[in-house]
Order: structure tokens, then C-alpha cells, then sequence
């Protein structure tokens, strides 16, 4: 005696034809619906996680300000970029703001001692520095990352002291192979916007 | 107005008054009262000569002073070099001397600023100058000592190698509502199409593992205008069928930078050349998509980068892990592969190409043999504005008898007791994933792949047909080391007699990387 076929019983050829039918259109819908849903959506490209402010120092004005970006690598040319992104930022908020590549002929991190003899000589009233701290890992076996955590901190030129200081996360354009690679414009703008207008709250801007 | 005592003038005129007074005969009176005026007089002259000599040991006594003055301030003046560098600006006017109650209110308010630090709480970054911390190196210490290509490794002493100890804790606890014998991971293949049995999981079953946690040690070694790589990766999945951590060694490689024809070469236990991992989409499901190539195997590969956007490898992969149905593995060349990567500002694209030489060992007793091969077309796209920057992952693969270096493993071939050979097994796998994402920390991927094989006439009707894997999660990295999230997959494997199997599984997976 053969086996018996039953209609909607899983092993059914008919069962069978039937729910791949309902699967092809369920997964169809289900496809449209998430394209909806993830164009609707606008994700924030920098999101603040941590800010420092100076118990001893009160609101003050950035003033001449110098911009230094540097990232795990030695002067890469992302930080020349993000450089470029701040003076030009804070330029629209009328502050006088110069980039470190400026003064930079070798294209290495500065020493202290250089930015001191500049800040000094050229009358800067704050450092503002931008620095790659690290990466988020998110798959297992890829060290490939969107995500940076990133620093940025402003110091008292006379004296280099800290005095204002936030941690964020801004995305990348992906990489591969342990090149890092720059982010992308509107990325890189709305970091600076975002960190300007966590100054502004602060006072310090 | 300095008096002149010393005058000879009043005195004269004082004693001609008085003797004018005196020759007069008619009053005596005055004589005595005016030698009574003249002894005052005298009394008060000496006074003012005794008060002369004082003023002047005075003024002698201050030009001793003003000198001994000088004197020290000749001895104490420092050299320009040596002048003490400018102290740091007070947070409040520094040239009015602050009086000690102003300061106390000062410290009673940095005080209860620290108070209000909740305890554990992160300190200000790169802050400097925090009493409770150790000092923190200047700024000049700070960028000198960060700017390196190899974030989070160690120098080892007397030695120009540097190592980087990581891996991370990661535990998956996962719910079933289907008979499914892989546990740690959603191996689709391992559904079960027929005689279901509660203790597959049919009625729902709940697995917590931790089998998947890693251990990586990696070293890198400058060695004569070259670089050497080193690196043992090893986690507990030796078996994926229980719950059980069972050590095993993932990976075991050494490489030689630019050692032939402007080369690469890696020797050891390593991802297979024909693997494209950058395409490997982010699910929490430790497997990932049916369709991926994801094999390790001991091999050997020469990898050469041409230009930043172009690397050509070609490896030689151990003639391992074959899947054979009704047959044995008797193993003689090496699988071939050879592949091109791209790599530009928005694709990542790999092709590659797998020759193999599938023998195995058959009843009766005697070596078959069949040639196998594979194609596989893989890679990223990052979406462009307004989706920047979801990107997503794919990979197709078609051929012959490369099955088994699927994350399913379907049979590479199967032996045909009846002709007495081994034929490989036409297989199809692709997948499709993208990653949304919903902020810096928080991210959604959708993946569905299919695995196909076209079942050979003498196969057995329990032989896989196909497979399909779908899965969606959505994840939250808090931290830069803190992952996880919540994953809803779902499964179907279809004989080649049409046995039918389907499992749906939830998953949560926490994984702190160090």
C-alpha cells in the first residue's frame, strides 16, 4: 500500500506547491515593506555618548583656534580632511580658525613642542584637537568597521590644559584590507555640526 | 618744611631784646622773668640739637637699609633662562590676591562637584590634572605614544614584534519551534524533513551556549624591509550538535610579506582562499547565510597587491572535509584556487575560481575520482546618499562538486554503486543581505540565501535538494566593545524526495570583545 497523500500536509506535493506560492508573494510584500521602511528612515550620522566640561573654567569664547585631526594613523589623509571640514564649519560661525596642515611641512602628529611654538608665535587662544580613538567591531571574523569612536577636545592654548572634551560616534565609509577610509562629506559635516552645537550648550563656543 | 635749627640768627636777637629790657631800671620783675624765658630757651635749644642728631642717625640708618637692599636684590636676581616658567591661569582673576574664605568656598564647590560624580563613572577624557587619577601624560606623550597602524598592540621587550592579544565572551541563547540538530548555529541543512522527534525540538526546545567565544593572538614581526604575521585563533565548537564547549583551533598562520614576485605568502590554517569574508553579512546566527563560503582549511596562499583597488590571490587548499555520500574521502591533489579582488570607494567585489580533484573510495574497494569546480561572484555596495550608510552584502556561486565548502555543506558528490564512480553534484547557492542602519549604535540586517543542488538519478531520496535561510535582527553596540541584540531566523530544507522541514528560531546573543 503507498503512502497516502494528504491535502495541506506538509510532505504533500500539493502542500508543497501551495505554501511556496504563498511564500513567494508573503516574501515579496515582506521585501517591499522593509525598502519602505528602511528609505523612510533617517538615521543620525553622529550621535554624542560622552562630554567633559572643566569644573574650574568657565563658558568662554573658542577665539583664534587652531584645528588639529589625527587618526590612528600618522597624519592620514583623513585627518587633513577633517581638518579642512572644521576651520571651514567654524569659519561660517565667525570663528577665526586655522588647520594645523598650515604649519605642518612633514605631515606627521606635531609634537607639543611644535604646537606650542605656533600657538604661541601666532597668538591662538584655543587648540582644538580631533582624534580617532578606536573602532567599533561588529563582525566576528572582519576587522572591516563603519563605525568611529571619535574624541574631540579643546584646550587653553597658553597653557595646553584641557578643558572641554566629548566623545562621539560618526560613521565611515567602509574599509577593508586595515585601510582606513575618510567620511564621507555630509558624514564629516554633520560630526562638526553636531560637536559645535554640544559647544554652544556648554558654552564654550 | 624742614626747620632751620641750627640758625645763629634767633639766638642774637632773642639776648639783644632781652638787654634792651634789662637796661630798663624801673622793672627788676622783668630781669627775672626773663632769665626764667632764657634757661626755657637754652632747655629747648638742646632739645632740638639732641632731636637734630637723632633725624641724622635716622637718615644714616636708611641708607644702610636701602643699600643691604640692593645688595640682596643683586644677589637674587635670576638669569633670563632661568626664569620660571608663567603658572596656569587661575579660573578667576589671577592678579587680585584671593582672599582664603573665597578659596574655601572654591574647594567646598570641587568638592561637591566630585560628590555629584556618580561613583564608577567614567573620568573626563585625556583630562589632565584630576587628583584621583593617576597623572595623565601631557598632551606631547599622548599623540607621541597613539599614532600607530596596529591599534591595541603591545612591543614586546628586547624584541621589534608587537602582539595583540583579543577575542571576545559571546553567549547565544536561542529558542527553536522545529526539529533542527545543529544547536550553536542555524545550519539549515540540518533540518529535519522527516520522523520529527521532540527531542530534535519539534515541540520547541531552548539552547544557551557559549561555544562560539574566541581567543586570538596575533604578532607582527619587522624582519629585513619585511613584515611577518602570525596568528592562533581558537573558540569551542568543535561540534555544533551540543551545547558543550569543545575546544578547537580556528587558526594557526604565519605570513612573509613581499617574498615572491613582489608577494605575500601564507602558510597555515586560514580561511579558504576561495572565501570572501568582507561579504560576510553581520548576523547574530554564528553561521550565517546557507549560502556562504566559509571553510577553514590548512592552505597555502600567495597574495599579491597590484594596486590599492586590485589583489590577486592564489591559493592551494588541503584536500580536506570533502563530503561524499556513500563514499570515502581518499584525498590526492590539492583544491586550486585562484582569486581577484577589487576593492574601490563604494564596491567590494571578488571572483574566484575552485578546481578540485574529488576521490574517494567506494564499494567494492577501489579509488573514483571526478573533477569538481566552482565560481563564486561576491562582494559589498555601499548604498549611495540618502541609504549611506546601509550597504549590502551578496554572493553567488555555481558548480560542480564545491558544495561542501558551503556554511550547509550539501554533498560535494555522491558514488554510484552501480557504474562504480563518483560524480560531483551540481550545486547553486546565492544570498542577499543589507544592513540598515538606525544610528552609529544601532543597526538591522535582513539576509536570505538559497542552496540548491540538481540530485543525481542514483541518489537516495533523502538526499538534500535544497535549502533556504532568512533571517532579521536588530543589534545595539552601547559600547565600542558591548554587542547585542535579538534575532528572528528562519529555515526550510526540502529532500530530494520532497520531505519537507521548517524551523523558526529566535535568537539573543551578547558579546563583550576584548
Amino acid at each position: 500500500m503507498g503512502p497516502m497523500v494528504q491535502f495541506g500536509a506538509p510532505n504533500s506535493p500539493v502542500a508543497s506547491r501551495f505554501s511556496r506560492v504563498g511564500r513567494i508573494v508573503n516574501r515579496k510584500l515582506g521585501v517591499t515593506l522593509l525598502c519602505c521602511f528602511f528609505l523612510s528612515c533617517n538615521s543620525p550620522r553622529t550621535i554624542v555618548t560622552d562630554t567633559w566640561h572643566s569644573p574650574l573654567i568657565t563658558a568662554r569664547p573658542l577665539g583664534n583656534t587652531l584645528v588639529l585631526a589625527y587618526t590612528l594613523f600618522p597624519r592620514p589623509i583623513i585627518g587633513l580632511y577633517v581638518e579642512d571640514v572644521w576651520v571651514e564649519q567654524l569659519g561660517r560661525y565667525g570663528v577665526n580658525a586655522l588647520s594645523w596642515s598650515n604649519f605642518s611641512v612633514d605631515g606627521k602628529v606635531p609634537s607639543m613642542g611644535e604646537l606650542a611654538d605656533v600657538l604661541t608665535e601666532y597668538q591662538f587662544d584655543t587648540l582644538l584637537v580631533t582624534q580617532l580613538i578606536s573602532f567599533k567591531h561588529l563582525n566576528r571574523d572582519v576587522s572591516n568597521s563603519q563605525v568611529a569612536i571619535v574624541e574631540t577636545r579643546l584646550y587653553l592654548a597658553p597653557t595646553e590644559e584641557v578643558y572641554w572634551s566629548l566623545q562621539s560616534e560618526s560613521f565611515l565609509a567602509n574599509y577593508v584590507m586595515g585601510e582606513i577610509r575618510r567620511p564621507r562629506e555630509g558624514d564629516a559635516l554633520e560630526y562638526v555640526e553636531t560637536v559645535i552645537q554640544e559647544m554652544m550648550k556648554d558654552g564654550v563656543f | 618744611m624742614e626747620i632751620q635749627t641750627q640758625s645763629p640768627a634767633l639766638p642774637a636777637v632773642l639776648v639783644v631784646f632781652i638787654q634792651f629790657i634789662s637796661s630798663s631800671p624801673a622793672n627788676a620783675q622783668v630781669y627775672v622773668e626773663a632769665d626764667q624765658l632764657m634757661k626755657v630757651i637754652e632747655a629747648q635749644q638742646r632739645q632740638l640739637e639732641a632731636q637734630e642728631a637723632q633725624i641724622q642717625r635716622q637718615k644714616a640708618d636708611l641708607e644702610a637699609l636701602r643699600q643691604q637692599v640692593e645688595e640682596l636684590r643683586r644677589t637674587r636676581s635670576p638669569s633670563p633662562s632661568m626664569a620660571p616658567a608663567p603658572t596656569a591661569p587661575l579660573p578667576r582673576g589671577n592678579s587680585e590676591p584671593v582672599e582664603r574664605v573665597e578659596l574655601d568656598d572654591l574647594r567646598d564647590q570641587i568638592e561637591a562637584i566630585h560628590k555629584a560624580i556618580p561613583p564608577g563613572s567614567l573620568p573626563p577624557p585625556r583630562a589632565r590634572g584630576d587628583p584621583t587619577l593617576p597623572e595623565q601624560a601631557d598632551i606631547e606623550e599622548l599623540i607621541s605614544s597613539t599614532p600607530t597602524d596596529w591599534p591595541g598592540s603591545i612591543p614586546v621587550l628586547g624584541s621589534p614584534m608587537r602582539v595583540k592579544i583579543s577575542g571576545f565572551a559571546e553567549l547565544d541563547a536561542n529558542y527553536n519551534l522545529g526539529a533542527i540538530t545543529s544547536l550553536a548555529e542555524f545550519a539549515t541543512s540540518a533540518i529535519v524533513t522527516s520522523d520529527r522527534t521532540a527531542a530534535e525540538g519539534e515541540d520547541g526546545k531552548t539552547n544557551v551556549s557559549a561555544q562560539v567565544s574566541r581567543l586570538e593572538l596575533k604578532a607582527r614581526t619587522p624582519w629585513g624591509g619585511r613584515q611577518i604575521e602570525n596568528e592562533i585563533a581558537m573558540d569551542f565548537l568543535r561540534d555544533s550538535s551540543v551545547t558543550e564547549p569543545l575546544l578547537r583551533l580556528r587558526k594557526a598562520y604565519g605570513q612573509v610579506s613581499d617574498i615572491l614576485f613582489g608577494g605575500d605568502l601564507r602558510f597555515g590554517l586560514d580561511w579558504s582562499t576561495f572565501t570572501n569574508l568582507t561579504a560576510s553579512p553581520n548576523t547574530l546566527d554564528y553561521e550565517g547565510p546557507n549560502s556562504l563560503l566559509f571553510m577553514l582549511h590548512p592552505i597555502a596562499r600567495w597574495i599579491r597587491v597590484y594596486h590599492p583597488t586590485l589583489t590577486l590571490e592564489v591559493g592551494l587548499d588541503a584536500p580536506d572535509q570533502r563530503v561524499f555520500q556513500n563514499a570515502k574521502e581518499v584525498s590526492r591533489w590539492p583544491d586550486f584556487v585562484v582569486a581577484v579582488i577589487s576593492q574601490t570607494d563604494r564596491v567590494n567585489f571578488q571572483g574566484s575560481f575552485i578546481l578540485r580533484d574529488l576521490r574517494g573510495s567506494g564499494e567494492p574497494q577501489s579509488a573514483v575520482s571526478d573533477t569538481g569546480w566552482g565560481i563564486n561572484l561576491s562582494g559589498v555596495i555601499d548604498m549611495p546618499d540618502r541609504l549611506a550608510p546601509d550597504f549590502a552584502s551578496y554572493s553567488f556561486s555555481y558548480g560542480s562538486g564545491y558544495g561542501g565548502l558551503l556554511n550547509d555543506a550539501p554533498p560535494d558528490a555522491a558514488y554510484d554503486f552501480y557504474n562504480n564512480r563518483l560524480e560531483a553534484i551540481p550545486t547553486l547557492a546565492w544570498y542577499l543581505a543589507y544592513q540598515h542602519w538606525w544610528s552609529p549604535c544601532m543597526y538591522t540586517v535582513v539576509t536570505h540565501g538559497q542552496v540548491q543542488q540538481d540530485n543525481l538519478d542514483f541518489q537516495a531520496g533523502f538526499s538534500f535538494r535544497e535549502t533556504q535561510y532568512s533571517s532579521i535582527n536588530l543589534t545595539w553596540t552601547p559600547t565600542p566593545h558591548w554587542l547585542f541584540g535579538v534575532e528572528a531566523l528562519y529555515g526550510t530544507r526540502e529532500d530530494k524526495d520532497g520531505a519537507y522541514g521548517s524551523v523558526w528560531r529566535t535568537q539573543f546573543t551578547s558579546r563583550i570583545s576584548f
